[in-house]
């Protein structure tokens, strides 16, 4: 039997408030990957089903590569209360309070 | 002109034929129409991007038998009182009202504003989707969209028990700070509370009907809801029950 590969798994959040409205990111980091993330609030996407199709994009990836992956969904989809810039932003924080 | 169907329901059915229709005006298959409802009994809906827990008050809501489902649109969380709210729903062909989401809005909610003045009160769109009276919230809307239309609803408090707003309702501490008051109570206000009588629900209807008529350059005639409608919702209700749907995230 070999040694376990340690794992450091950390759920950490984020909370932006842009514009009158709310973005949340929930994220869990292995090894520096974004491993799970979920972005939620009052703001508006359109069209909503892109958010499933921005979080599944995310997942797997560093957080080096967030604000490429964000940039290719410009264009195609539309926020109001929020923007593209303001959720590269919140998924950065809450990915650096994760290394604190 | 525009179909109009008055109607009440509870959240779940509420949620499936405003749903249903959206789906059947994209398709061609209903005409626009301006459907207004009360959720009865009393209920909550969340905003299709929300945390239920950061949203709600789970506990207060189970206690108290409140029902709760998961919107199609975005925004933020909405108590509806069966006593004291009316929700309107617009289900148009996007070309009818504005390919431009925010120019949409703006739109619809002038019909509130217009319904509000039947009142002898002023009334402020606050984008995106707030109008306000005095700075206070008496109205939230809400858009999804499709290909060729569009579905915007939102409410209309006109005797709201605040204070039941209140518990249900969950605002994010951010909120609040912006807002530089420490409640819900602080932000939102209905129509009676600001006219200092009690307004009736069939008070209300009639001066939305005129908003949107005005908002929306059309007259109404009463209809009802077609059997396409009526089996879509059925499908579609059972969706707005599930927990696979509501506690999606």
């Amino acid at each position: 039997m070999g040694i376990p590969e340690v794992v450091f798994m950390k759920v950490c959040t984020s909370t932006k408030r842009v514009g009158g409205k709310t973005v949340k990111v929930d994220i869990e980091v292995v090894n520096d990957t974004i491993v799970k993330v979920v972005i939620s609030g009052d703001f508006f996407l359109y069209p909503e089903e892109a958010i499933h199709d921005i979080e599944s994009r995310l997942t797997g990836r560093k957080v080096s590569e967030v604000a490429s992956i964000l940039d290719g969904f410009r264009g195609s989809v539309e926020f109001l209360g929020a923007s593209i810039d303001d959720l590269v932003s919140a998924i950065i924080d809450a990915y650096t309070s994760c290394q604190e | 002109m525009w179909r109009l169907i008055i109607d009440e329901g509870d959240v779940y059915w509420n949620m499936a034929v405003d749903e249903a229709m959206l789906l059947l005006r994209d398709s061609n298959i209903i005409p626009n129409t301006l459907r207004l409802y009360v959720f009865k009994p009393s209920a909550v809906t969340i905003g299709y991007f929300q945390r239920v827990e950061d949203a709600v008050n789970l506990e207060f809501l189970r206690s108290n038998n409140i029902g709760f489902t998961r919107r199609i649109s975005g925004g933020g969380s909405v108590y509806h009182d069966v006593n004291g709210e009316v929700t309107y729903s617009v289900v148009a062909s996007i070309k009818d009202i504005s390919t431009n989401i925010m120019d949409s809005y703006r739109i619809i909610c002038s019909g509130i504003i217009y319904a509000i003045k039947e009142f002898g009160l002023n009334a402020d769109f606050i984008p995106i989707n707030d109008v306000v009276i005095n700075g206070r919230k008496v109205s939230g809307s809400a858009q999804s969209r499709r290909k060729n239309a569009l579905l915007q609803h939102g409410t209309l408090m006109y005797n709201t028990d605040l204070i039941t707003l209140g518990k249900s309702l969950r605002a994010p501490k951010e909120k609040l700070s912006v807002h530089k008051v420490t409640s819900i109570l602080e932000r939102v206000t209905t129509i009676s509370r600001e006219l200092g009588r009690t307004v009736s629900k069939d008070e209300v209807i009639s001066a939305l009907i005129k908003g949107f008529s005005k908002a929306l350059n059309t007259d109404f005639y009463r209809g009802h809801y077609t059997r396409e409608e009526l089996e879509l919702s059925n499908k579609l209700i059972e969706k707005y029950r599930s927990v696979e749907w509501v506690f999606q995230r």
